[in-house]
Protein backbone atom coordinates (compact mmCIF):
# COMPACT_ATOMS: atom_id res chain seq x y z
CA UNK A 1 0.00 0.00 0.00
CA UNK A 2 2.13 3.01 -1.33
CA UNK A 3 1.37 6.14 0.32
CA UNK A 4 1.69 9.45 -1.47
CA UNK A 5 5.17 10.46 -0.60
CA UNK A 6 8.11 9.20 1.59
CA UNK A 7 7.93 11.98 4.20
CA UNK A 8 4.31 11.68 4.57
CA UNK A 9 4.72 7.75 5.30
CA UNK A 10 7.27 8.48 7.76
CA UNK A 11 5.84 10.77 9.05
CA UNK A 12 2.61 9.11 9.22
CA UNK A 13 4.04 5.54 10.83
CA UNK A 14 6.15 7.72 13.81
CA UNK A 15 2.70 9.20 14.57
CA UNK A 16 0.91 5.55 14.41
CA UNK A 17 3.90 4.20 16.98
CA UNK A 18 3.97 7.13 19.04
CA UNK A 19 -0.02 6.19 19.72
CA UNK A 20 0.54 2.86 20.37
CA UNK A 21 3.28 3.67 22.96
CA UNK A 22 0.84 5.78 24.78
CA UNK A 23 -1.90 3.37 24.56
CA UNK A 24 0.32 0.48 25.75
CA UNK A 25 1.26 2.61 28.61
CA UNK A 26 -2.02 4.33 29.74
CA UNK A 27 -3.48 0.75 29.41
CA UNK A 28 -1.49 -0.70 32.16
CA UNK A 29 -1.27 2.31 34.58
CA UNK A 30 -5.04 2.93 34.17
CA UNK A 31 -5.24 -0.85 35.25
CA UNK A 32 -2.52 -1.20 37.84
CA UNK A 33 -2.31 2.32 39.67
CA UNK A 34 -6.25 3.34 38.80
CA UNK A 35 -6.99 5.94 36.62
CA UNK A 36 -7.48 8.80 38.66
CA UNK A 37 -3.75 8.41 40.44
CA UNK A 38 -2.22 8.44 36.31
CA UNK A 39 -1.39 11.64 35.26
CA UNK A 40 -1.00 12.22 31.57
CA UNK A 41 3.14 13.01 32.41
CA UNK A 42 3.81 9.63 34.01
CA UNK A 43 2.11 8.11 30.57
CA UNK A 44 4.53 10.00 28.45
CA UNK A 45 7.28 9.30 31.23
CA UNK A 46 6.43 5.46 30.65
CA UNK A 47 5.70 5.21 26.72
CA UNK A 48 8.96 7.25 26.39
CA UNK A 49 7.62 10.08 24.56
CA UNK A 50 6.88 14.07 25.56
CA UNK A 51 4.13 15.41 27.29
CA UNK A 52 3.59 17.32 24.00
CA UNK A 53 3.58 14.49 21.49
CA UNK A 54 0.43 12.81 24.03
CA UNK A 55 -0.81 16.13 23.75
CA UNK A 56 -0.55 16.10 19.48
CA UNK A 57 -2.52 12.76 19.60
CA UNK A 58 -4.70 13.06 22.55
CA UNK A 59 -6.74 16.08 23.73
CA UNK A 60 -7.11 14.80 27.22
CA UNK A 61 -6.67 11.73 29.57
CA UNK A 62 -10.30 10.72 29.07
CA UNK A 63 -10.14 10.77 25.55
CA UNK A 64 -6.65 8.49 26.03
CA UNK A 65 -8.89 6.05 28.24
CA UNK A 66 -11.60 6.14 25.37
CA UNK A 67 -9.64 5.15 22.67
CA UNK A 68 -7.71 2.28 24.73
CA UNK A 69 -11.34 1.26 25.77
CA UNK A 70 -12.43 1.65 22.01
CA UNK A 71 -9.16 -0.97 20.81
CA UNK A 72 -10.30 -3.46 23.48
CA UNK A 73 -13.57 -3.74 22.11
CA UNK A 74 -12.52 -4.62 19.00
CA UNK A 75 -11.02 -7.64 20.03
CA UNK A 76 -13.77 -8.45 22.23
CA UNK A 77 -16.14 -7.95 18.65
CA UNK A 78 -13.87 -10.48 17.10
CA UNK A 79 -14.29 -12.26 20.06
CA UNK A 80 -17.68 -12.34 19.91
CA UNK A 81 -18.32 -13.14 16.01
CA UNK A 82 -16.48 -16.13 16.61
CA UNK A 83 -18.62 -17.75 18.84
CA UNK A 84 -21.44 -16.71 17.97
CA UNK A 85 -22.30 -18.54 14.73
CA UNK A 86 -21.66 -21.65 16.89
CA UNK A 87 -24.18 -20.86 19.58
CA UNK A 88 -26.95 -23.46 19.99
CA UNK A 89 -30.26 -24.10 22.37
CA UNK A 90 -32.60 -21.77 23.20
CA UNK A 91 -33.01 -17.45 23.05
CA UNK A 92 -32.11 -17.67 26.78
CA UNK A 93 -29.05 -19.84 26.49
CA UNK A 94 -27.47 -17.98 23.56
CA UNK A 95 -27.54 -14.52 25.26
CA UNK A 96 -26.56 -15.41 28.14
CA UNK A 97 -23.64 -17.05 26.42
CA UNK A 98 -23.20 -13.78 24.69
CA UNK A 99 -23.50 -11.68 27.96
CA UNK A 100 -21.08 -14.25 29.46
CA UNK A 101 -18.29 -13.12 26.88
CA UNK A 102 -19.01 -10.11 27.70
CA UNK A 103 -18.53 -10.28 31.45
CA UNK A 104 -15.30 -12.22 31.35
CA UNK A 105 -13.88 -9.83 28.97
CA UNK A 106 -14.27 -6.88 30.75
CA UNK A 107 -12.97 -8.81 34.05
CA UNK A 108 -9.81 -9.67 32.85
CA UNK A 109 -8.98 -5.75 33.50
CA UNK A 110 -11.42 -5.04 35.85
CA UNK A 111 -9.85 -2.11 37.38
CA UNK A 112 -9.59 -0.27 33.79
CA UNK A 113 -13.27 -1.44 32.68
CA UNK A 114 -14.58 0.30 35.99
CA UNK A 115 -12.95 3.81 35.62
CA UNK A 116 -13.85 3.18 32.34
CA UNK A 117 -17.81 3.17 33.39
CA UNK A 118 -17.21 5.99 35.90
CA UNK A 119 -15.04 8.30 33.65
CA UNK A 120 -18.42 7.78 30.87
CA UNK A 121 -19.81 10.45 33.70
CA UNK A 122 -16.90 12.85 33.71
CA UNK A 123 -16.78 16.64 33.13
CA UNK A 124 -13.94 16.67 30.94
CA UNK A 125 -15.03 14.02 28.25
CA UNK A 126 -15.84 15.07 25.00
CA UNK A 127 -18.46 14.32 22.93
CA UNK A 128 -16.55 12.17 20.58
CA UNK A 129 -15.29 9.96 23.61
CA UNK A 130 -17.33 6.83 23.38
CA UNK A 131 -18.87 6.80 26.43
CA UNK A 132 -19.68 3.67 28.13
CA UNK A 133 -22.98 1.82 27.51
CA UNK A 134 -23.64 2.38 23.65
CA UNK A 135 -21.97 -0.90 22.33
CA UNK A 136 -23.84 -1.28 18.82
CA UNK A 137 -21.86 -4.06 18.19
CA UNK A 138 -23.55 -6.05 21.31
CA UNK A 139 -26.75 -4.34 20.47
CA UNK A 140 -26.87 -5.48 16.93
CA UNK A 141 -26.13 -9.01 17.66
CA UNK A 142 -28.56 -9.86 20.41
CA UNK A 143 -30.99 -7.71 18.32
CA UNK A 144 -30.29 -10.60 15.82
CA UNK A 145 -30.22 -12.98 18.47
CA UNK A 146 -34.17 -12.20 19.20
CA UNK A 147 -35.07 -11.89 15.72
CA UNK A 148 -33.51 -15.68 14.92
CA UNK A 149 -35.81 -16.49 18.25
CA UNK A 150 -39.13 -15.40 16.35
CA UNK A 151 -38.10 -17.80 13.43
CA UNK A 152 -37.32 -20.73 16.08
CA UNK A 153 -40.14 -20.03 17.57
CA UNK A 154 -39.13 -19.16 21.34
CA UNK A 155 -39.71 -15.34 20.98
CA UNK A 156 -43.84 -14.13 20.54
CA UNK A 157 -43.09 -12.56 16.92
CA UNK A 158 -46.08 -9.78 18.84
CA UNK A 159 -42.62 -8.66 21.14
CA UNK A 160 -41.35 -5.16 20.69
CA UNK A 161 -37.69 -5.96 20.14
CA UNK A 162 -36.00 -3.15 20.67
CA UNK A 163 -37.56 -2.63 24.05
CA UNK A 164 -36.52 -6.08 25.05
CA UNK A 165 -32.42 -5.38 23.83
CA UNK A 166 -32.55 -2.03 25.78
CA UNK A 167 -33.87 -3.51 29.00
CA UNK A 168 -31.71 -6.28 28.66
CA UNK A 169 -28.59 -3.82 28.31
CA UNK A 170 -30.11 -1.92 31.48
CA UNK A 171 -29.47 -4.84 33.73
CA UNK A 172 -26.89 -5.94 31.57
CA UNK A 173 -24.47 -2.44 32.59
CA UNK A 174 -25.79 -2.39 36.21
CA UNK A 175 -24.77 -6.09 37.15
CA UNK A 176 -21.13 -4.51 37.25
CA UNK A 177 -21.71 -2.92 40.24
CA UNK A 178 -21.49 -5.87 41.61
CA UNK A 179 -17.59 -6.00 40.02
CA UNK A 180 -17.40 -2.87 41.83
CA UNK A 181 -18.83 -2.78 45.29
CA UNK A 182 -18.06 -6.34 46.16
CA UNK A 183 -15.66 -7.56 44.05
CA UNK A 184 -17.31 -10.26 41.94
CA UNK A 185 -15.69 -12.21 39.28
CA UNK A 186 -17.37 -12.89 35.67
CA UNK A 187 -18.79 -16.26 36.61
CA UNK A 188 -21.18 -14.26 39.84
CA UNK A 189 -21.93 -11.66 37.34
CA UNK A 190 -23.23 -13.85 34.76
CA UNK A 191 -24.90 -16.90 37.07
CA UNK A 192 -27.21 -13.50 37.96
CA UNK A 193 -27.51 -12.29 34.69
CA UNK A 194 -28.85 -15.45 33.55
CA UNK A 195 -31.51 -15.21 36.17
CA UNK A 196 -32.44 -11.68 34.45
CA UNK A 197 -32.31 -13.10 30.91
CA UNK A 198 -34.00 -15.98 31.90
CA UNK A 199 -36.92 -13.47 33.79
CA UNK A 200 -37.41 -11.40 30.61
CA UNK A 201 -37.65 -14.26 28.48
CA UNK A 202 -40.82 -15.51 30.02
CA UNK A 203 -42.35 -12.24 29.22
CA UNK A 204 -42.01 -12.86 25.43
CA UNK A 205 -42.44 -16.95 25.72
CA UNK A 206 -45.16 -17.42 22.28
CA UNK A 207 -48.92 -17.90 24.17
CA UNK A 208 -49.83 -21.45 24.23
CA UNK A 209 -52.89 -21.66 22.57
CA UNK B 1 -47.83 10.04 54.38
CA UNK B 2 -47.35 13.98 55.58
CA UNK B 3 -44.92 14.72 57.93
CA UNK B 4 -47.25 16.95 59.99
CA UNK B 5 -44.70 18.66 63.10
CA UNK B 6 -46.70 17.84 65.93
CA UNK B 7 -47.01 20.84 68.66
CA UNK B 8 -45.58 20.72 71.49
CA UNK B 9 -47.44 21.37 75.43
CA UNK B 10 -46.76 21.77 78.10
CA UNK B 11 -43.83 19.32 79.90
CA UNK B 12 -42.56 18.46 76.74
CA UNK B 13 -41.93 21.95 75.75
CA UNK B 14 -40.25 22.76 78.85
CA UNK B 15 -37.69 19.82 77.80
CA UNK B 16 -37.00 21.23 74.44
CA UNK B 17 -33.88 22.80 74.32
CA UNK B 18 -33.29 26.26 73.10
CA UNK B 19 -30.11 26.31 70.61
CA UNK B 20 -27.47 28.04 72.21
CA UNK B 21 -25.82 30.93 69.92
CA UNK B 22 -22.82 28.94 69.14
CA UNK B 23 -24.68 25.87 67.95
CA UNK B 24 -26.66 28.44 65.88
CA UNK B 25 -23.59 30.13 64.26
CA UNK B 26 -22.00 26.03 63.77
CA UNK B 27 -25.37 25.42 61.95
CA UNK B 28 -25.32 28.17 59.44
CA UNK B 29 -21.51 27.41 58.83
CA UNK B 30 -22.64 24.22 57.98
CA UNK B 31 -25.49 25.63 55.87
CA UNK B 32 -23.16 28.01 54.43
CA UNK B 33 -20.46 25.58 53.25
CA UNK B 34 -23.27 22.93 52.17
CA UNK B 35 -24.60 25.51 49.84
CA UNK B 36 -21.39 26.16 48.18
CA UNK B 37 -20.27 22.85 47.82
CA UNK B 38 -23.43 22.01 45.93
CA UNK B 39 -22.71 24.88 43.67
CA UNK B 40 -19.22 23.95 43.32
CA UNK B 41 -19.70 20.22 42.48
CA UNK B 42 -22.03 20.85 39.91
CA UNK B 43 -20.04 23.50 38.49
CA UNK B 44 -17.11 21.70 38.50
CA UNK B 45 -18.10 17.82 38.88
CA UNK B 46 -16.66 16.02 42.23
CA UNK B 47 -13.24 15.78 40.97
CA UNK B 48 -12.98 19.41 40.15
CA UNK B 49 -13.90 21.40 42.96
CA UNK B 50 -11.51 21.49 45.96
CA UNK B 51 -12.01 22.43 49.76
CA UNK B 52 -10.15 25.51 49.16
CA UNK B 53 -12.30 26.66 46.46
CA UNK B 54 -15.45 25.83 48.60
CA UNK B 55 -14.19 27.86 51.64
CA UNK B 56 -13.55 30.71 49.34
CA UNK B 57 -17.44 30.70 47.65
CA UNK B 58 -18.54 30.04 51.35
CA UNK B 59 -16.65 32.85 52.59
CA UNK B 60 -14.66 31.49 54.94
CA UNK B 61 -11.37 29.54 55.35
CA UNK B 62 -10.59 25.79 54.25
CA UNK B 63 -10.08 25.08 58.80
CA UNK B 64 -13.74 26.39 59.24
CA UNK B 65 -14.96 23.96 56.50
CA UNK B 66 -12.56 21.53 58.55
CA UNK B 67 -14.09 22.58 61.38
CA UNK B 68 -17.43 20.70 60.18
CA UNK B 69 -16.50 18.54 57.48
CA UNK B 70 -14.00 15.98 57.74
CA UNK B 71 -13.56 15.72 53.75
CA UNK B 72 -14.70 16.93 50.33
CA UNK B 73 -16.44 13.34 50.17
CA UNK B 74 -17.95 13.62 54.18
CA UNK B 75 -19.08 17.01 51.90
CA UNK B 76 -20.51 15.07 49.04
CA UNK B 77 -22.60 12.72 51.53
CA UNK B 78 -24.36 14.94 53.22
CA UNK B 79 -25.50 16.85 50.14
CA UNK B 80 -26.26 13.25 48.43
CA UNK B 81 -27.76 11.86 51.60
CA UNK B 82 -30.68 15.29 51.95
CA UNK B 83 -31.14 15.30 48.13
CA UNK B 84 -31.77 11.44 48.33
CA UNK B 85 -33.99 11.42 51.16
CA UNK B 86 -35.91 14.36 49.60
CA UNK B 87 -36.26 12.61 45.91
CA UNK B 88 -37.38 8.82 47.90
CA UNK B 89 -40.20 10.67 49.37
CA UNK B 90 -41.64 12.32 46.44
CA UNK B 91 -41.64 9.55 44.87
CA UNK B 92 -43.16 7.56 47.68
CA UNK B 93 -45.90 10.12 47.58
CA UNK B 94 -46.04 9.84 43.53
CA UNK B 95 -46.82 5.79 43.83
CA UNK B 96 -49.56 6.24 45.93
CA UNK B 97 -51.36 7.73 43.13
CA UNK B 98 -50.67 4.84 40.87
CA UNK B 99 -53.66 3.20 39.56
CA UNK B 100 -52.28 -0.66 39.34
CA UNK B 101 -48.62 -1.82 39.55
CA UNK B 102 -47.11 -0.38 36.36
CA UNK B 103 -49.30 2.98 36.74
CA UNK B 104 -47.53 3.09 40.45
CA UNK B 105 -44.01 2.22 39.37
CA UNK B 106 -43.94 4.53 36.44
CA UNK B 107 -45.56 7.84 38.41
CA UNK B 108 -42.45 7.18 41.17
CA UNK B 109 -40.03 6.71 38.50
CA UNK B 110 -41.14 10.05 36.71
CA UNK B 111 -41.12 11.66 40.03
CA UNK B 112 -37.15 10.88 40.68
CA UNK B 113 -36.48 12.09 37.07
CA UNK B 114 -38.21 15.28 37.42
CA UNK B 115 -36.27 15.98 40.60
CA UNK B 116 -33.09 15.21 39.22
CA UNK B 117 -33.80 16.76 35.83
CA UNK B 118 -33.19 20.29 37.41
CA UNK B 119 -30.02 19.06 38.82
CA UNK B 120 -28.26 16.73 36.55
CA UNK B 121 -24.16 18.03 37.11
CA UNK B 122 -25.26 17.09 40.67
CA UNK B 123 -26.56 13.89 39.55
CA UNK B 124 -23.46 13.41 37.39
CA UNK B 125 -20.97 13.61 39.75
CA UNK B 126 -23.17 11.14 42.33
CA UNK B 127 -22.91 8.34 39.38
CA UNK B 128 -19.35 8.98 38.73
CA UNK B 129 -19.15 8.23 42.42
CA UNK B 130 -20.98 5.44 42.82
CA UNK B 131 -18.73 3.37 40.27
CA UNK B 132 -15.51 3.77 41.94
CA UNK B 133 -14.59 1.02 44.37
CA UNK B 134 -14.46 2.79 47.67
CA UNK B 135 -17.40 5.24 47.95
CA UNK B 136 -19.51 3.23 45.75
CA UNK B 137 -20.45 0.75 48.62
CA UNK B 138 -20.61 3.78 50.97
CA UNK B 139 -23.35 5.58 48.44
CA UNK B 140 -25.72 2.49 47.71
CA UNK B 141 -25.72 1.27 51.42
CA UNK B 142 -27.27 4.78 52.06
CA UNK B 143 -30.89 4.26 53.83
CA UNK B 144 -32.47 6.78 51.18
CA UNK B 145 -30.93 4.35 48.61
CA UNK B 146 -32.55 1.64 50.41
CA UNK B 147 -35.66 3.53 51.00
CA UNK B 148 -36.16 3.21 46.62
CA UNK B 149 -35.27 -0.56 46.85
CA UNK B 150 -38.05 -0.89 49.59
CA UNK B 151 -40.63 0.95 47.76
CA UNK B 152 -40.15 -0.88 44.30
CA UNK B 153 -40.32 -4.47 46.23
CA UNK B 154 -43.65 -2.75 47.93
CA UNK B 155 -45.46 -2.12 45.14
CA UNK B 156 -44.59 -5.20 43.42
CA UNK B 157 -46.10 -6.87 46.75
CA UNK B 158 -49.13 -4.68 46.40
CA UNK B 159 -49.54 -5.92 42.43
CA UNK B 160 -49.73 -9.69 43.45
CA UNK B 161 -51.83 -9.05 46.46
CA UNK B 162 -53.94 -7.32 44.41
CA UNK B 163 -54.01 -10.41 41.58
CA UNK B 164 -51.90 -8.15 39.22
CA UNK B 165 -49.23 -10.21 39.18
CA UNK B 166 -48.95 -13.83 39.56
CA UNK B 167 -47.75 -15.31 43.02
CA UNK B 168 -44.27 -16.56 41.68
CA UNK B 169 -43.58 -13.15 40.28
CA UNK B 170 -40.18 -13.19 41.88
CA UNK B 171 -40.10 -9.96 43.47
CA UNK B 172 -37.02 -9.40 44.96
CA UNK B 173 -34.84 -9.78 41.28
CA UNK B 174 -37.79 -7.83 39.44
CA UNK B 175 -36.93 -5.24 41.92
CA UNK B 176 -33.46 -5.24 41.29
CA UNK B 177 -34.17 -5.61 37.80
CA UNK B 178 -36.24 -2.24 38.00
CA UNK B 179 -34.35 -0.20 39.84
CA UNK B 180 -31.24 -1.10 37.40
CA UNK B 181 -33.90 0.38 34.45
CA UNK B 182 -34.62 3.18 36.67
CA UNK B 183 -30.73 4.64 36.96
CA UNK B 184 -29.59 3.06 33.67
CA UNK B 185 -31.72 5.84 31.85
CA UNK B 186 -30.30 8.55 33.89
CA UNK B 187 -27.30 8.77 31.02
CA UNK B 188 -30.22 9.63 28.07
CA UNK B 189 -31.34 12.60 30.65
CA UNK B 190 -27.75 13.51 31.45
CA UNK B 191 -26.15 13.76 27.79
CA UNK B 192 -28.69 13.64 25.31
CA UNK B 193 -31.50 15.61 27.29
CA UNK B 194 -34.10 13.60 27.08
CA UNK B 195 -37.01 15.16 28.18
CA UNK B 196 -38.82 13.50 31.21
CA UNK B 197 -41.37 12.52 28.60
CA UNK B 198 -39.18 10.49 26.99
CA UNK B 199 -38.02 9.22 29.55
CA UNK B 200 -41.21 7.94 31.00
CA UNK B 201 -42.03 7.06 27.62
CA UNK B 202 -38.96 4.35 27.60
CA UNK B 203 -39.39 3.41 31.56
CA UNK B 204 -42.85 2.45 30.58
CA UNK B 205 -41.78 0.13 28.02
CA UNK B 206 -39.28 -1.22 30.42
CA UNK B 207 -41.74 -1.94 33.09
CA UNK B 208 -43.74 -3.64 30.75
CA UNK B 209 -41.24 -5.90 29.55
CA UNK B 210 -39.79 -6.81 33.19
CA UNK B 211 -43.70 -7.72 34.26
CA UNK B 212 -44.54 -9.15 31.40
CA UNK B 213 -43.51 -12.78 32.35
CA UNK B 214 -45.34 -12.42 36.19
CA UNK B 215 -48.46 -11.86 34.32
CA UNK B 216 -49.19 -15.37 33.04
CA UNK B 217 -50.49 -17.25 35.18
Amino acid sequence: MALGGHQLSVRQSQKEATRKRVLDAARDLFENRGYEETTVREIARVAGVSVGSVFTTFSSKGDILSQVMADRLDALYAELDRVVPHLRGSTADRLASMFAIHYAFETRRTKLFLAHIAAAYDWTLEASSRPFGRNPHLIQVVRDCLADGVARGDVDPAADLDIVVDTLMASYAWTYRLAAWNGSDAEAMSAVFDRHIRLICQGFAPRQA
Amino acid sequence: MKHVPGTLHGAQEAELRVPTRRALAKQQTRAKVLAAARRLFSEAGYEGATIRDIAAAAGMSTGAVFANFSDKSDLFREIMLADMADVAETMREAAMRGRNVDDALLKAFAAGYAFYKTQLPLARAAFSISWSPDQGQELRNMPPVQALHDLINEQLVLGVERGELSQEAEVKLRTQMLFDCYLANYPEAIFQGWSIDALQAKAKDQIRVILAGARRG
